[in-house]
Formats: structure tokens, sequence, C-alpha cells
């Protein structure tokens, strides 16, 4: 469904993306993961075209991204931006809405469909009884929800949510992944940005774990974060649940870092 | 479901911009008013006063006090900074340099139209000069000192102007540009304030979704089918189009653009495109009001309506500072 | 166009003029210095020519000096204390309205100063043309000018057709008139027209709205453009399609500024063409 061949992006003359390859499949909820800095969130803007690509493919359900106009694109392509601004204190349903507006054109105004669809998504993300409160006065659980409803209104056949559950508390991370995982399994495909190892291993089908703009491996979570590659990547020995269920603690940094840190 | 109560809200505004306009039509130094076009034995200059005087000064402060409007709104939207106005980010005074180069070389005198041309030409100017100076996602704080700062060079600018200028009466004219006035306007002013203010509000159609998702963040608005080089383009131009025009004719009035949306905002339920239209007739009543107020004043040499505008509008600048302050600092 | 017509502004209307002086040390005739346009006019009319010690350089401009040719080849000012220090005049003369500061200055000097009242009506223009006679020694002249200025008047006024008052008003950029307790309001009455500013309660210079003239109803506008050509936003409202419509005559009078901005032997000129234009 998504297609990634050898990407490579440069930020003046430093270069962020170093050759990628990576494949979604319909249905997917692919958790990406690895340091700060390893060019997780460029990927997924070169994915939306907001960077320009020095060299490499993007190809959606066939078809160049690039070449694929710029209306369409948006309905194709969802994107829960990191931190999410929200600039002006509208509704929560207002903000819900704007999720539609890529399947408007300029002079349409919300159909009686658009509106069926917000109902639910409000309804899905838990979000009805606060759709008259504005978007300031939400607590940050709440706000993420938000934000994510407007993800989710577009309808789009792959999400790129950037790191949806950063800041939350543990009862609104399940919540948030729940929301992804619900959402993938009715045919969408989404790439979720995160660095909580133990829920990417819990909810996502995948994990493509990236280290200085390479991907390193991509799999399921068992292939992906194993202790070496955690060693290698993050630098830090972990501890593994029982092999049944699988959870990871980050236990310490490896010897050579806490060494140069306690210089 | 909700447009109810705000369509409403538009024609309270329209009914308050045509009630003012009635009014303004018939106060003035001469004590006429319509009523006197079938009483008064004069009836012709009656007529002439309503027509050739009142009118078009009533016409030109609804118009350039819409466009104010309109542009506050819409630079506030696609900066999503409630400071942003084309007097505080340097578009007006930037009008008014190009304008007064234009008028006091005596350039206007061949062509009309190169009056507004001039005055679209400075705004443009100043606003590039401004953005580029602020940068793109630029702080409320450095948008206005970047604004303070072309304000500033473009006001001495036009102080320098008219020092240098051939006309004897230029100097005392400085106070006009730099505060504004719609008194002893003709129906000339109208005609050569029309075209660009038209072609700049043709532009702001269909703007108004861009700004709703703007609301989000420019990724996420991009994420959204905006194209944000095109928009940008299209408002710098909008805005230059309708300030440069209103300022060539009135002077740079100020204020208008600040606090009308900000007045409007809650109304709309802060959604910046629905802002567009009502700040548009905000703005004329804005202006409007104070041009009525400026004729009610006793006798002698006429107030200029900017500095009416900058008394209302100057402290609710400070309290928006100190508003945002709260959470900007 | 004229780029020094903004200083004119600044001399006669917000009048800030300043002079220095040297204590005379020659003898015979008296050298005179002036530093107003106004005390200009008076001193090339009356003075001989070895008598000029300086002139202001508005003097020499056309378009506001009625004198310009004669003051072609005498040293000019632009105002300033320190040019006279050098020509050592036994006199300076200007207007009574010059910057306190500046009069502070030459009296500390000890400059020999005589102030000028800006004359208000052709008895103020007799008067000052007398008293600068005096300084100058030119009494004879300035007698003879002014007895064939008064005949010129009395020619002038004799054969006017008093069964018709024209009304008409000067106006000027901004809408600045002037009224009868003017040098232009005495010269509008003398050559017989009702000056439509006493209506509006303007006695001595004051503004007229458009309205309060449009209802006033004039005949016919004076303009006395003082830099033509230039642009201005107070130009604009003289070209207000209202006051076109309003007037009865199709074009306005124009009056050249420098027949009666100040007072002397061409104010005849002025009201010379006044009546023309009634």
């Amino acid at each position: 469904m998504l297609q990634l061949t050898s990407i490579h992006v440069n930020l003046g003359k430093q270069s962020i993306l170093r050759g990628v390859d990576l494949q979604v499949e319909q249905g997917e909820l692919l958790g990406l993961l690895g340091p700060n800095g390893a060019g997780k969130s460029t990927l997924l803007r070169c994915i939306l075209q907001l960077i320009p690509i020095a060299e490499g493919d993007v190809r959606l359900e066939g078809s160049f991204v690039h070449t694929i106009p710029v209306q369409e694109r948006s309905r194709k392509i969802a994107y829960l931006a990191q931190h999410g601004p929200v600039y002006w204190p509208i509704s929560v349903e207002r903000l819900v809405s704007l999720g539609r507006f890529p399947h408007l054109s300029s002079w349409q105004h919300l159909s009686s469909q658009d509106e069926n669809i917000v109902e639910t998504t409000l309804r899905q993300t838990d979000l009805w009884h606060l759709r008259q409160r504005t978007v300031t006065t939400l607590s940050g659980g709440e706000r993420t929800r938000t934000l994510l409803a407007r993800a989710l209104a577009v309808d789009a056949p792959l999400l790129l949510a950037d790191e949806p559950v950063a800041a939350l508390d543990p009862a609104h991370q399940l919540q948030i992944m729940d929301l992804l995982r619900q959402y993938s399994d009715t045919g969408h495909s989404v790439i979720v940005v995160m660095h909580d190892l133990t829920l990417a291993a819990r909810y996502c089908h995948r994990i493509a774990l990236m280290h200085e703009g390479k991907l390193i491996a991509s799999g399921t979570a068992r292939e992906v974060l194993k202790a070496e590659h955690l060693a290698e990547v993050y630098k830090i020995d972990a501890r593994y649940g029982p092999d049944d269920d699988f959870y990871i603690i980050p236990w310490r940094q490896l010897e050579e870092r806490t060494l140069k840190n306690s210089r | 479901m909700d447009s109810t109560p705000r369509s409403r809200l538009l024609y309270w505004l329209a009914l308050i911009v045509s009630v003012l306009m009635l009014v303004s039509l018939n106060l003035g130094m001469g004590q006429v008013s319509m009523i006197d076009l079938f009483t008064a034995g004069d009836a012709a200059a009656v007529w002439l006063i309503l027509v050739e005087i009142r009118l078009p000064r009533t016409m030109i402060a609804a118009i350039t006090g819409a466009s104010l409007g309109l542009c506050g709104a819409a630079m506030q939207g696609l900066l999503r900074n409630p400071l942003a106005s084309p007097g505080l980010i340097g578009s007006s005074s930037g009008a008014a340099l190009g304008a007064v180069i234009v008028l006091y070389l005596g350039l206007s005198q061949h062509n009309w139209l190169l009056l507004p041309f001039g005055g679209m030409l400075g705004a443009l100017v100043a606003l590039i000069l401004v953005y580029l100076l602020a940068g793109r996602d630029a702080s409320i704080v450095t948008i206005v000192l970047a604004g303070v700062a072309i304000n500033a060079l473009a006001i001495s600018c036009v102080s320098l102007i008219l020092n240098f200028a051939p006309s004897p009466y230029a100097v005392q004219e400085i106070v006009l540009w730099t505060l504004g006035s719609v008194s002893n306007l003709s129906m000339n002013d109208l005609w050569i304030l029309l075209p660009p203010t038209l072609l700049g509000w043709l532009l702001f159609i269909g703007t108004g979704r861009s700004l709703d998702l703007l609301t989000l963040g420019e990724d996420t608005a991009q994420s959204m089918g905006i194209d944000l080089v095109f928009l940008r383009t299209k408002l710098f131009v909008a805005v230059a189009l309708c300030v440069g025009a209103a300022v060539s004719i009135t002077g740079a009035i100020g204020f208008i653009g600040l606090v009308v949306p900000h007045l409007l905002r809650p109304l709309v339920g802060y959604q910046p495109g629905r802002l567009l239209i009502a700040s548009a007739f905000g703005g004329a009543s804005m202006l409007l009001g104070a041009d009525i107020v400026v004729r009610l004043m006793p006798p002698g040499p006429e107030i200029k309506i900017g500095v009416l505008t900058a008394i209302v509008g100057a402290p609710f600048f400070l309290f928006l500072i100190l508003k945002t302050r709260r959470w900007q600092i | 166009m004229n780029p020094l017509a903004r200083s004119l502004f600044k001399l006669i209307l917000l009048t800030s003029l300043q002079f220095v002086l040297v204590n005379s040390a020659t003898s015979g005739t008296v050298r005179i210095a002036s530093l107003n346009l106004c005390t200009d006019q008076l001193v090339l009319v009356l003075a001989d020519s070895e008598q000029i010690a300086s002139v202001t350089f508005l003097s020499q401009h056309s378009t506001s000096s009625y004198m310009a040719a004669e003051a072609a080849n005498h040293h000019i000012n632009y105002g300033q204390v320190e040019e006279l220090i050098p020509i050592r005049p036994d006199l300076v003369v200007t207007l009574t309205y010059s910057s306190p500061a500046t009069l502070r200055l030459l009296q500390h000097l000890g400059f020999k100063v005589e102030l000028f009242i800006p004359a208000k009506n052709i008895g103020e223009v007799e008067a000052n043309m007398r008293r600068m006679a005096k300084l100058l020694g030119q009494e004879t002249r300035a007698e003879s000018l002014i007895r064939s200025m008064q005949e010129r008047f009395q020619a002038l006024t004799s054969t006017l057709d008093r069964s018709r008052i024209p009304r008409g008003i000067l106006y000027e950029p901004n809408g600045y008139t002037a009224g009868v307790k003017t040098l232009r309001g005495d010269l509008i009455r003398l050559a017989g027209w009702h000056n439509i500013a006493s209506e509006a309660g303007i006695e001595s210079v004051g503004v007229v709205g458009l309205e309060a003239l449009v209802l006033a109803r004039p005949e016919r506008l004076i303009l006395s453009p003082y830099a033509p050509g230039t642009s201005s936003l107070g130009h604009r409202v003289l070209n207000h399609p209202a006051l076109n419509k309003v007037t009865s005559h199709p074009t306005p009078l124009i009056v050249p500024a420098k027949y009666w901005m100040c007072g002397g032997p061409m104010n005849a000129d002025a009201v010379t063409r006044l009546i023309e234009g009634r």
C-alpha cells in the first residue's frame, strides 16, 4: 500500500535519511521507533511531501506520491503532527470537522454524511460529551484525543501519527493506542512514531527501528526489539518479561555511555 | 447546526453598517440632512452636499474600514498571531510611504492609478520585509518588533520626503499621513479607491477554509491540501491592494485591523474563516462610527479620525499585550 | 518645480526669520539688510541700489516676489544670522513675528533692528512704506509712489459697477481663507466683492469647511496659487467637484500670489485682477 524505496533526504549539508526502504501493508499498524534524531519525523514528512526528497521514491497504492494531485493526496494520507499546535480556541466539534475539509471543494459545506462521520468519530474517541468545549480548556489526554479524532475523521487509507502518546499518562496512552489499533483493524494503514518499547510491542503489527537515518530492522517486536538492536541503537541494556507476554524495561545505560557521562 | 446564530451575526453587522451610513449622510458642519432636500429653499446646494461631499466621505469610510478589518483578520489568521494587523506589521506605513512618493513628486498628476499603485507597492514591500525579518513561525513578540522597526523606518522616510517635497504644504501634511483622515474627499477619490480595493476583496474569496486549517499549524494544513506558498502570496497581494488603496486616499488609519477581529472572534467561534466577512462589516462600522464622532465634536479644526481610532485602539493594544503575556512569557 | 517654495512657506507662514547685523562703521548712505520677503519688497521698491546690503533668496523668485527682477543682482540671504556678518549692514529690517530667539541674538550682538507689522489694509501698507522710506532717507520717492498708487485705486474703483456685488471667497489649500481684517480681504472689498468669509464668521484667517462653502453659494472662487504645479493633499480640496458645481462662474479667478502676499504698490495689480474677474 505504501512503498518507500531508498529514500535519501538532506537538510543543508547534513544528510538526515540515508537510504530507507520500507513497506506498509493495508490494515497494518506499524510502529516507527528509534532514538531522538534518528529521522523518524523526517520520514513522515517526506511521505507527506513536506520536505524535498534527494533520492528515492514514495509510492502510495502503486503511484508516485508526488504525482498525486494535492487535494487527492490530502484525502489519502492523514497526518497527526508532533505536539499538534492549536492556535485558536475553537470548539472540539469544529476542530474534528476540519478533518472533513479535504473532501470538500472550496464552496461546499459539510454534507450530512460528513457530519455523520464527525459524530461517529467523536463518539468513538469518547469526545461526544466534550464537543462544545474549546480546545484550550481540555486536559492533555482529551486534547490529544481531539487532535487524533481530527486525523481519523479524514478517513484516509494511511494515517501518519507522530508521537501521539508522548507526555500522556498510562491510561491515556492505552486509550490512544487502542484507537489507532481499531483504525487499522478497519482496513486503514497506520504509521505511528513512538518511544515506549512495550507499548509498541503490544499494539503494533510490525515494528521498524531507525538509527542515524537508516532502517536497522523491521519485523515483529521479537525480531526487532532484541537486546543487540537496543544496545546498538539506544545504547541500553533492557530486561525482558516472560516469553508469552512480551514486555521490555529499559534497565540501564551501557558501560561506555555511563563512563562518558560521569566524567 | 450552529450556522444560524452566526449568519444572524452578519445580518446584525450589516444592519449596523447601514444605519451608520445613513447617520453619516445626514450629519455635518452644514447642518443639512436628507429632509432638507424637500423642505429647504436651496435644494441644489443640499443635493451637492449630500452627493458630492457626504456620499464619497461615507462610502470611503465604509470601504476603508472594511478593508482594514478584513486585512487584519486575514493577517492574524495567516500568521496565527493576534497582534498581526496592517498598522502593527508595517503595511499601513509602507503604503503611506509609497503614496507619499507618488503624490508629492507629482506623478499622480499624469495618471491617477499611480497613487494606489504606489500605496500597494509600499504595503507589499513592508509586508515582505516584516515577514523576512520575523521569519515564518515567528512568535508574537518577534513580529511586533519587526513591525515596529519597519513602521519607524517607513514613517521617517515619509517625513523625509515631505520635507523635500516641492509643495509648501507638504510638511504640514505628515499628520494626515500618519493618523489618517476622511474629510474633504470627493467622488474622484472614491473612483481611485474602488478598483484596487475590489480586486483585493476578490482575492480573499475562498481563503477562509485555508485559514481555518491553519489553526492546526502549517504542516497539518499542508497535509490537508493547502498550498501555503500560494496562499501566502495571494493574501499578501490582497492585503497590499486593499491597504495600499485605502491608505493612499485616507492616510494610515490605525488600530482598526487590530481591534475589530479581536472583538468579533468570540462571536464567530474563533474560526478564522468566518472572521473575515464579520471583520469587514465590523471595520466598516468602526470607521463610520469614528467619523461620526469626529463630526459631532465642537466646531473648529477637524480632529483627525486616526486620533479617535488610536484613542480607542491603543489601550486595547496594551490590554492585548497584558493578556498574551500571561501565556507567552 | 520650485524646490525652494517649501522654505518660502516656512518663512511667510511659520514666521521664522533670522538675521544678524554688524555695527555700522561707514558714513554716508544707510546700507540695509532685509530678512523677510515682505520687507524685501519695500526695500526693493524704495531704496537706491547701493543702499541694499542683502535681501532674502525668495525675493528673486518670480512666483512669490513682485520685485524679482530688481532683486536679481543683490546679495541674497537664507535667513541665517551668519550670512549677514561679512556684509556689515547698518540696519536690519524684518517682520514682527520673527522668532524671539533670533531677535534676542540680534540685540545681544548690538545690531540695529527695525521690525515691521504686517499690513492688514491699504492704510497700513502706506504707513509701512512711509516708515521704511524714513529709515532709508527716501521720503520723496515714497510720497510719489503712494500718490500714484492712490490714483490707480481711484481710477479703478470710480468706474466700478456697484449695482452688482459678486459673492466671492479666497480659497486656499486645506480650505484656508482671508477675512476683512487681512490685506487680501481689504483688497477684495476694495474691488467691490462681497467676501463670504464674513458669513462663515472669519475676520482674519481661518478655515471654511466644504459644506459651509457650498451652502454659502459663492459665485466665483478666488485662488492664489502659491507654488503652482506642486501636489499635496491640501491642493486636493481645491479640485473637489462640488466646488465647480456650486459656483456659477465656470472657472475660478486666479490672482498671482506676488500681487498681494505683501503690502506695496503691486497691490493695485491685485485689485485690477479682482475687478476684471467680477
